[in-house]
């Protein structure tokens, strides 16, 4: 279709009102937060778009130790997750996505199957597990329990990324001696950095942010993980609820994963892609 | 000791069955060359011998032992792909001495005979480079280095230079005979190149649809074709096919042609058969049989040329002359050949020859 | 060499190594969640309690009458089904209308994906708290901004409102969920093949009939497993209302109805059965929903 010059103009400039439109309704909140947490006291219930940039509320609540403790807990989850899910996903992956073996689609079904599982329907039986583990209570509950949403997932993504990989490599390495176990750690490992990343981020956000296990299987405050010390915060009473605090404390949760969607945009979209569309 | 028996060799998948019972046994040193079409299973059954695939039934021997459940990596082989598979993150120089690294070898000596097998192999500047920063040539020396450090009794070649250019595929093939020459390794190389197999086989093994069409020499299988199949596949251009019959008529045997009757010595077969004359045993104008022919085409190549003729019946055959021969499209020429360059095939396409012969 | 010993091929060989690989990933989803899935359901049948969940006796169905007979609980299954239909097909509409304008081509399209992805990528619970100050009736800046352009006197009671609650979470869902679909449907917009659109120009084919009768039709299964995973994840929606909207009766939803009978009220039995429930529900609902689009092929990619 041919457009004369100023409808081509036209068109540019909706385009970007609608992009500014659409930039506006997902940022502002952002802003919105981070401006609030930087008034301080009283100031926050005075609607002033501007901030104050007052930092009591940061002092506050990084001099909270049950606050730092909770970040560094998320922290030690969100790694641990990461660590354990990729490495138990890479070798499972190994075997479903090179090694043709009777029970390998059945296995793969199953797997899906297992990613599509509501959570609260293992609640009270993963409850009765964790404690028979004694891992109520501790940070190792939640590890543990995370493997539920994180394990599935990047099983199916590598695997299909590890199927990619070209067979005449693997094959070069098995008439080289390579053991199986070699051949992904020296061959198909460094291959597959992409892949890694994106499944990596993939399970430090989902385990960085959940909030059910992590509200049922932590008791006391020192064990908790951020999400659920910011959903307890409050106040002694409806007015003096602490947003301030909580504005403050939100920032602090979300500044890192803003900075990794930003740096890994690529990635991250490519894991979710990977792993909803499959081809 | 370190030949390779194959036992009736059979290999399915599933139900299909890709390679129908092959004997072979290759000597130690050979270089022994598969050719067939595509698809015919020369890549499953070096693959077979390499270990990458498993051998349904039948045996395979390597030195007189038994390997059909032997890991490829115990088998002392060593293996060049037709994609290279370089490992991608290493560079050139650990991508040689990877196997030896595997096999826990002192770094001293991984380092001698990486060097050694980088100069032999003229990559000796290129430790440095990872293989995307090579060219297709240099990938397939780093390739060919790779087997060659482990210093093994058996390689194996699955159509190794099949992703090069004409004038580099010429220099590796010369660069191959060398290293078999000076290695004596005893060798399988897949190809799908006439000239590949020609030049360099000790021995050919022809196969098709998953079967040993016939083993030989490349002047064997060039001269006497055990069959129809290996006749029009060995050679280029391929041998003209004529279809006729042949007649006992007492000590002799007459075949017809649709252009005529010749004269031969006695077959003791009679009945169909196709006559096979290469276009280079064509001779224009003369020889022992001759047919009438119009001329379609002349396509000169230089130092010869080849000339397209319809035989009558819309059979058209190919002859090669040599330099350019003074006959143009339309024209009406004799074409024959003698008795002795032709070959015969009976119905079920086998060579047929001539009594006691 | 080998006489009298027991020849494994190289095929068992390699499909032993397989189950090698496979084991320790097979055992912790048993424990993690199949073994978990199997003693909730026992559990369901007992009447078991959290604090001494050894012992218990077999009660039959009766954790399942206790529950049906529940009025909350099937007001939580009407919040549930109301939230999921609404907020997916909001999100999806949305999410392609996004979409379709990030992949127009114009520069700044990789700055909107990365701005984009933002909502989604940050907890649930950060999100609610975000929007529960900006919603916060006396303070909040959405009242300030309507005060201010005249459209209501006093600042309304958002989360508090029964009325306007369940509307409310739905649009923070949105706000935090579209991207995940327009993310989707983007991969599945740059999967479609440029040429057809060529041709169709060249044919002189309108743009709408080209996205009527080209996109859609083509970008159908991509959306198709989108909404799908939407779906999943809204019928076990837990953390929003629970942080929006703790107390109502309106936006509870049925995990949060199951997790608090389970750990509020202590009662395994009946948290049980409704968790059992909920699992029986989502795999219908999916069963039903990838039969209707035929996706087994697409989701399994084999
Ligand atoms: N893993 C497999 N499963 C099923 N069939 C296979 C498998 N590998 C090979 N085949 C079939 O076996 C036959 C022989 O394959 P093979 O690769 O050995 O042929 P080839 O002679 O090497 O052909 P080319 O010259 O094209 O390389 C083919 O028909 C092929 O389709
Ligand atoms: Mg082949």
């Amino acid at each position: 279709m041919v457009r004369s010059a100023t409808g081509r103009r036209l068109h540019r400039i909706a385009i970007y009102g609608l992009f500014a439109v659409v930039a506006l309704y997902t940022l502002f909140p952002f802003y919105w937060m981070i401006a609030s947490s930087l008034k301080s006291g009283q100031a926050i219930f005075d609607v002033t778009f501007l901030p104050d940039l007052k930092f009591n509320n940061y002092e506050a609540i990084l001099s909270d130790g049950v606050f730092l403790r909770s970040l560094l807990n998320s922290l030690i989850v969100a790694a641990s997750v990461v660590a354990l899910s990729l490495g138990l996903a890479i070798a499972a992956a190994y075997a479903l996505g090179r090694i043709d073996f009777r029970g390998r689609s059945p296995i793969m079904f199953l797997f899906l199957a297992v990613s599509m599982f509501p959570q609260i329907a293992l609640l009270s039986g993963l409850f009765e597990m964790i404690r028979w583990l004694g891992l109520y209570n501790t940070l190792g509950s939640l590890i543990f329990a995370y493997m539920i949403f994180t394990l599935p997932f990047n099983i199916w993504v590598l695997t299909t990324f590890m199927r990619s990989l070209p067979r005449q490599i693997e094959e070069a390495a098995i008439m080289d001696g390579c053991s199986p176990l070699r051949i992904v750690r020296c061959i198909f490992l460094p291959m597959m950095g992409p892949a890694l990343i994106s499944t990596g981020l993939l399970a430090f956000i989902a385990s960085w942010n959940e909030f059910l296990f992590a509200l049922t299987f932590i008791l006391t405050d020192e064990n908790r993980t951020v999400p659920v010390a910011i959903a307890l915060i409050s106040g002694s009473s409806r007015y003096e609820f602490p947003y301030g605090a909580i504005m403050a404390a939100s920032t602090i949760v979300t500044v890192p994963l803003i900075v990794m969607a930003l740096l890994f945009q690529k990635y991250i979209v490519s894991g979710l892609t990977a792993g909803a569309v499959k081809g | 000791m370190s030949g390779i028996d194959l036992i009736n060799v059979v290999k399915r998948f599933g139900a299909l069955t890709v390679i129908d019972g092959v004997d072979l046994a290759i000597a130690e040193g050979e270089f022994v060359v598969f050719v067939g079409p595509s698809g015919c299973g020369k890549s499953t059954l070096l693959r077979m011998i390499a270990g990458l695939e498993e051998i349904s039934d039948g045996e395979l021997r390597i030195a007189g032992s038994r390997m059909n459940e032997t890991p490829p990596a115990k088998r002392n082989i060593a293996m060049v792909f037709q994609s290279y598979a370089l490992y991608p993150h290493m560079n050139v120089e650990r991508n040689l001495g990877f196997a030896l690294e595997t096999a826990r070898l002192p770094a001293a000596e991984i380092r001698e005979r990486v060097t050694k097998a980088a100069k032999f192999l003229k990559i000796d500047h290129l430790l440095d480079r990872r293989p995307a920063q090579l060219s297709g040539g240099q990938q397939q020396r780093v390739a060919i280095g790779r087997a060659l450090v482990r210093q093994q009794k058996l390689f194996l070649f699955d159509e190794p230079l099949s992703n090069l250019d004409a004038d580099l595929r010429m220099e590796m093939r010369v660069e191959i005979a060398r290293i078999h020459r000076e290695v004596k390794a005893t060798t399988v190389y897949v190809t799908h190149d006439q000239m590949e197999a020609m030049t360099l086989a000790d021995r050919i093994v022809v196969l098709k649809d998953g079967r040993i069409a016939q083993v030989g020499t490349p002047m064997e299988l060039y001269e006497r074709p055990a069959n129809r199949f290996v006749a029009g596949f060995i050679g280029s251009p391929r041998m003209n096919f004529l279809p006729g019959m042949l007649v006992r008529e007492g000590e002799e045997s007459v075949l017809s042609l649709a252009g005529g009757r010749h004269r031969l010595s006695a077959h003791d077969y009679a009945g169909d058969v196709s006559l096979g004359i290469r276009p280079e045993d064509l001779i224009l104008g003369g020889g022992d049989a001759t047919l009438e022919a119009e001329v379609l085409l002349v396509e000169p190549l230089g130092g010869e040329s080849l000339v397209h003729l319809n035989v009558g019946d819309g059979r058209s055959i190919v002859a090669k002359a040599q330099g350019r021969p003074e006959i143009r499209p339309g024209a009406t020429t004799v074409v024959g050949w003698n008795h002795t360059r032709a070959h015969l095939f009976d119905k079920d396409e086998r060579a047929l020859n001539p009594r006691g012969a | 060499m080998a006489t009298g010993a027991i020849r494994i091929g190289l095929n068992a060989k390699r499909a032993r190594t397989a189950w090698l690989f496979l084991a320790p990933s097979l055992l912790v989803l048993f424990a993690v969640a199949l073994w978990p899935l199997g003693r909730t359901f026992l559990f369901s049948f007992t009447d078991a309690f959290l604090t001494e969940p050894d012992i218990y006796a077999y009660i039959g169905l009766e954790n399942y009458f206790t529950l049906f007979e529940d009025a909350l609980w099937w007001q939580s299954v009407r919040n549930t089904l109301y939230f999921t239909v609404v907020s997916v097909s909001i999100e999806t509409a949305l999410g392609l209308a996004i979409a379709l304008l990030l992949n127009a081509h114009m520069s700044g399209r990789g700055f909107m994906r990365a701005v984009i992805l933002i909502p989604w990528s940050i907890p649930v619970v950060v999100s609610a708290r975000m929007w529960q100050w900006m919603l916060h009736d006396q303070f909040g800046i959405l009242n300030h901004v309507l005060k201010l352009m005249g459209v209501i006197d006093h600042g309304i009671a958002w989360t508090a409102n029964p009325d306007l609650v369940m509307p409310v979470i739905i649009a923070v869902d949105v706000w935090i969920t579209t991207p995940f679909m327009v993310l989707l449907i983007l991969a599945g917009l740059q999967m479609l093949p440029k040429s057809i659109y060529e041709a169709a120009s060249i044919d002189g084919v309108s743009e709408w009939r080209q996205f009527t009768a080209l996109t859609l039709p083509l970008l159908a299964p991509s959306i198709a497993v989108a909404v799908l995973f939407r779906l999943l994840d809204a019928l076990r929606m837990f953390d929003l209302s629970f942080v929006l909207s703790s107390n109502s009766d309106d936006t509870k939803t049925v995990s949060i109805y199951a997790r608090e009978v389970l750990v509020n009220f202590q009662d395994m039995g009946v948290g049980s059965a409704a968790s059992a429930a909920i699992f029986l529900m989502i795999a219908v609902v999916t069963a039903i929903y990838v039969t209707v689009f035929r996706l087994n092929r697409k989701l399994l990619g084999v």
